[in-house]
């Protein structure tokens, strides 16, 4: 069964059938290209990063301060974006709202992936029935579609920055468990994990000194690929009414609010989807550089 | 007691405290928990998924009469999906390194990056809004799956397109194409004839891994233009707090991801005969 | 056939449902016709007065005012006017109206339509099994007595000057005593059978309801033939269809697209002043907001006029009552003037001090504050909470939002005192039987047990043994003048010992095709096509 639900780009959880997958890369753009855009890509995000970081310093105006005398202004000198319907600054919302999508989105990528490494190595490294019962439970929330589960955990949370956290942590932990336990199965035949086996050496250390670094690739750029459908996750809760509390100027919270003004004031429907765009478009162009990079599997 | 539970919602704003006694014990829900939930269980395998507050019974007729509406518009995303892609891909392949290879790879990468919901949005804007052009709410006839099934194959168009693409020039630089080409057969036949078949399998590919994207983006689509589906009943559902309507929905949807897995297994089979004796 | 032909077919067949759509619309309409569209905000799950009378706020009801008749109506201004009922005759100790019925009525089932049919509704709401809702519309009436096949009498335990709001009431609808046999209690929400001017076609809960003209309706066969109610969450998707054709009526029309809407020369727009008036409820059982000054003060911080005036458009005014300006016993007081200053200093005199981040403190204790809302329940709701919440923190208040979902947010207004979980709450009461009175009672008359969940809407545990009397009174008193007169008192109390941040009243907006005519839009924010012609 080709493996669902994981991965940002289709190569992340790529089984390969009929042998065609792994060599498309020879057809792909020069290697040169391919390092423009991970430069491009880790441009935007570090341009992301240091919004979220520094974003309140940065914002002409308070995220939530108010001018309800100048209620969704279009563009002008004072606002460059415009203002929302309670008159806040569409442009400080926006870059101080850098945070919350970004720290959502590393958050539950960064979780996701020490819990789904750490449940794959294992399962990988002792077999068994522990690998039977870890896998069972992999598996049975794979049959999940990731934004159904994440729709579903963040319903019985209720809205927040927690639920949505949990929500897109977990339906992405499964694809992170089995892809590394992937991995961990093929290095556990190596001969030097045998040999250190066969002297004692205890297994976590194993784990840790001799497994973990070879996963490490594969994890790196997986995760690197879920950041961007983190994000999409992310925002479509917070389009669901799911996402974070009032008055947080997280995306996907802003676009569904803004919604009903979309005939009077575009502008508030227009930034906020751009800047989610164009976060996903970093990730997803960092993601597939880093892979071409880092994965000597993929090198033409 | 969580807010919201299935008496308290059933009852109503005004009713009192002993009112919601009453229909709690008539729900069954003053049993053990152990006792409601080996109830459910039993009730589950014979179909019965409990009560739910919207439909006032079991949801499960309710939930599949809507789910003719999500199928058609799954079925037409892929439809879309083939449709676009594939040609898309093969375009591409073919003007390798001209102008349309770089606005597909342009498009690709786009469309990778934008929210399916903030993409239909802006097509309400555009086609609907400002020129009156499709409806954009419900289902009242073909033009208004139009903005629907655009707005969830996106992401499928663009990446079967770049698989396409990709298998393309492979195939398109194997020997048996130079041969014949050698033999002084245009590409176009020889795109028809011999590299099409191959570049099938990553169609069915990527429908297969994306299923569970079409699944999870059609309840945000389904909303988004009041689609009526299941997808736009659960987010209902979670608005009523209709605990036992979201859990129906959500083991359908489960049903159905496997459902196409398998069938996505099956035609792997038939189109690549490779794998026939693997 | 040759391959052009058939091409040629293939393309036309493909492109008809886009280029035929508008002709074969036009077609439709004049032929088979008369069928009106209605794009509701909310969705109909049932349709039986019993069951929370229809369910949902206000779909339920305005799909429930066509299927069935009462024996008072309201007219659009809220006025009763006879319908089952031909006349009625109140005592004068207020304890009874006897009613004369109409004659040759039948429901929709083909049964007659008499005393024993009021007789047996009339005690199916009085039965809290049947009904749990609507209880303090229900709860003061004793029973029916038939006199003869078209008279009845319909008394209460005590005094009650508000029987005729009961029965004009959407939970006032007339039932088919013996659908209700026929379906069972449960059965009827989603068969019901009434005597109105319209019957039941199909129902899809939670999507769509058709209802067709009644052909043996008392009053004559309507005007339109088929009503057709369907659900459409969103406002920009309701006014696309409202644009495209798809529906002819929309409810709920965002007041910033009105100035655009209204210049489009296809739609009609409607605007009426709402019986809600929208505010803050203060849980008084929670410290320091058991104390007037406090209340007073926060009532001071919030710029209610400029929020009716920029936020809405102009489409809201602000409160200076505690009832709404249209409706009945309406008193005007005096504002709370917007002065950050004063608000300041009320809270100084209630022992507040900035403390070393500016935050109000007292007793080293800073003042915090858990403002509850909800997301689409009420125009601007969030967008209210997050004004408030600013105009709050400007005072050194430390405030946090919290959301809840529509369907879980009237439970958690309604907890008991030990769970109540906010200080403030968005919230706005429609008085949806049209009583000043009823609207009064249900929020600030003293609950039975402070500890228990509340009686009606007193969630805040308001209690003022002053207000209690002057609503008995003008409960019990035959004098209209004197009901005032009390009602107005208590109003001036309330609105002292503000257990409310007072905001506005919204106005309600419904768009209308041009063409349809007769569509009804009343000030208890329902929409109400049940009298409604197509014209073209």
């Amino acid at each position: 069964m080709p493996e669902s639900g994981g991965g940002a780009d289709l190569y992340a959880g790529w089984v390969d059938p009929g042998g065609v997958g792994a060599q498309t890369a020879g057809a792909g753009p020069t290697r040169r290209r391919r390092g423009a855009h991970m430069l491009l890509g880790g441009g935007l995000l570090v341009g992301y990063v240091a919004l979220a970081a520094l974003g309140p310093w940065l914002a002409p105006y308070g995220a939530n301060e108010q001018d309800l005398l100048g209620v969704l202004a279009p563009a002008s000198a004072e606002h460059w974006l415009g203002t929302d319907q309670i008159g806040r600054d569409l442009l400080s919302r926006i870059v101080v709202g850098a945070r919350f999508t970004l720290t959502a989105a590393l958050v539950s990528v960064i979780l996701a992936a020490s819990v789904g490494a750490t449940v794959g190595l294992v399962a990988g490294y002792f077999g068994g029935r522990i690998d039977g019962g870890l896998m069972a439970v992999a598996d049975l929330l794979l049959t999940v579609p990731n934004l159904i589960l994440a729709i579903a955990i963040a319903s019985v949370i209720g809205a927040g920055m927690t639920g949505l956290i949990v929500a897109t942590t977990t339906s992405f932990v499964a694809p992170v468990a089995r892809l590394i336990r992937g991995r961990v199965l093929e290095v556990r035949q190596e001969d030097f994990v045998q040999a250190a086996r066969a002297v004692g050496v205890r297994d976590a250390r194993i784990l840790a000194r001799h497994v973990l670094p070879h996963a490490t690739t594969t994890l790196v750029i997986e995760t690197s690929l879920l950041a961007g459908q983190a994000v999409l996750i992310g925002s479509a809760l917070g389009f669901l009414g799911l996402g974070v509390r009032p008055p947080a100027p997280e995306w996907g919270t802003m676009l569904s609010g803004g919604r009903e003004f979309i005939e009077v004031a575009p502008h508030l429907v227009v930034a906020p989807g751009v800047a989610i765009s164009l976060l996903v478009f970093a990730f997803n162009v960092f993601g597939d550089g880093l892979r071409d990079r880092l994965d000597p599997r993929r090198h033409a | 007691m969580v807010p919201g539970d299935e008496a308290t919602l059933m009852a109503g704003a005004t009713a009192s405290q002993a009112d919601i006694d009453l229909l709690r014990a008539r729900l069954g829900l003053d049993r053990p928990l152990v006792e409601q939930y080996t109830t459910r269980l039993a009730g589950l395998a014979r179909g019965n998924f409990g009560y739910s507050s919207t439909f006032r019974g079991n949801p499960l007729p309710h939930v599949l009469a809507r789910l003719p509406a999500t199928m058609l518009l799954m079925a037409t995303a892929i439809l879309a999906t083939v449709l676009l892609g594939l040609p898309a891909g093969v375009l591409a392949a073919v003007a390798h390194n001209r102008w349309p290879d770089y606005l597909l790879s342009f498009l690709v990468v786009g469309l990778l990056a934008v929210p399916n919901f903030w993409l239909g949005l802006m097509l309400i804007v555009v086609l609907s809004v400002e020129r009156g052009w499709l409806p954009s709410f419900g289902f009242s006839g073909l033009a208004s799956l139009v903005m629907p099934t655009i707005a969830l194959a996106a992401r499928l168009v663009a990446l079967v397109a770049r698989m396409t693409r990709g298998v393309m020039l492979e195939e398109l630089a194997k020997d048996y194409v130079r041969t014949a080409h050698a033999k002084g057969l245009d590409t176009a036949a020889v795109v028809a004839r011999h590299v099409l078949r191959n570049a099938l399998i990553p169609t069915v590919t990527v429908i297969g891994l994306q299923t569970g994207y079409l699944l999870g983006g059609s309840v945000v689509v389904e909303r988004l233009f009041a689609w009526p589906g299941i997808g736009d009943l659960m987010i209902n559902a979670i608005g009523a707090r209709d605990h036992t309507l979201v859990q129906a929905i959500t083991i359908l949807f489960v049903v159905g991801f496997l459902l196409v897995n398998l069938a996505v297994d099956v035609l792997y089979v038939l189109i690549n005969p490779r794998l026939r004796h693997a | 056939m040759n391959r052009r032909t058939a091409l040629a077919l293939i393309s036309t067949a493909a492109a008809s449902p886009f280029t035929l759509g508008a002709p074969l619309r036009a077609l439709a309409q004049a032929t088979a016709g008369r069928t009106l569209t209605y794009g509701q905000s909310g969705a109909v799950t049932a349709l039986d007065p019993a069951q929370g009378s229809f369910a949902t706020y206000p779909a339920g009801y305005e799909v429930g005012y066509c299927l069935y008749d009462r024996l008072v109506d309201f007219d659009a201004n809220l006025r009763f006017v006879p319908e089952l009922a031909e006349s009625w005759d109140v005592a004068a100790d207020l304890k009874s109206i006897r009613f004369r019925l109409r004659r040759n009525v039948r429901f929709h089932d083909g049964t007659v339509f008499n005393a024993q049919a009021v007789k047996f509704n009339v005690e199916r709401m009085i039965d809290k099994a049947r009904t749990p809702t609507n209880r303090p519309l229900w709860d003061p009436v004793a029973g029916a007595d038939v006199v003869d096949e078209h008279t009845v009498v319909i008394r209460t335990k005590a005094a009650f000057s508000q029987l005729l709001n009961s029965l004009a009431h959407g939970s006032g609808s007339m039932v088919s005593p013996a659908a209700v046999e026929k379906h069972g209690e449960k059965g009827i929400a989603q068969h019901p059978v009434g005597a109105g001017p319209y019957r039941l076609d199909s129902f899809t809960p939670g999507q769509e309801v058709a209802l067709r003209a009644f052909d043996g309706y008392w009053g004559g066969k309507p005007a339109t033939e088929r009503l057709v109610f369907k659900y459409i969450l969103e406002a920009s998707t309701r006014i696309a269809a409202l644009r495209t054709g798809s529906v002819d009526v929309i409810d709920s029309v965002p007041v910033q697209l009105v100035a655009g809407l209204r210049k489009e020369p296809n739609l009609e727009i409607l605007v009426r002043p709402s019986l809600r008036p929208m505010g803050l409820a203060i849980n008084l059982s929670r410290q320091p907001y058991d104390d007037p000054r406090v209340r007073r003060a926060l009532n001071h911080a919030i710029p209610v006029e400029t929020i009716a005036e920029r936020v809405f458009f102009g489409f809201a005014r602000a409160s200076d009552a505690p009832l709404a300006f249209d409706t009945q016993g309406y008193q005007k007081q005096r504002p709370y003037e917007y002065s950050v200053a004063k608000a300041k200093e009320l809270l100084g005199e209630a022992g507040f001090k900035p403390g070393a981040n500016g935050q109000l403190e007292r007793d080293g204790k800073p003042l915090k504050m858990t403002l509850l809302a909800s997301e689409g329940l009420f125009p601007g709701d969030v967008n209210i909470a997050e004004i408030a919440q600013r105009a709050f923190q400007q005072l050194g208040i430390d405030v946090t939002i919290s959301k809840i979902e529509r369907g879980s947010y009237w439970d958690a207004l309604r907890q008991e005192r030990a769970a109540l979980t906010f200080d403030l709450a968005v919230f706005g009461f429609n008085p949806s039987n049209a009583s000043g009175l009823y609207h009064l009672e249900s929020l600030f008359k003293s609950n039975a047990d402070d500890a228990a969940r509340p009686t009606v809407w007193n969630m805040g545990r308001y209690r003022n043994p002053k207000v209690d009397e002057l609503l008995a009174q003008a409960n019990t008193n035959p004098d209209p003048a004197k009901q005032l007169a009390a009602m107005g008192e208590a109003q001036r109390i309330v609105w002292e010992d503000a257990p409310y941040v007072w905001l506005h009243v919204n106005q309600n907006v419904t768009a209308v095709r041009k063409g349809i005519k007769g569509v009804e839009l009343w000030p208890i924010v329902f929409t109400i096509p049940r009298r409604a012609r197509v014209e073209a």
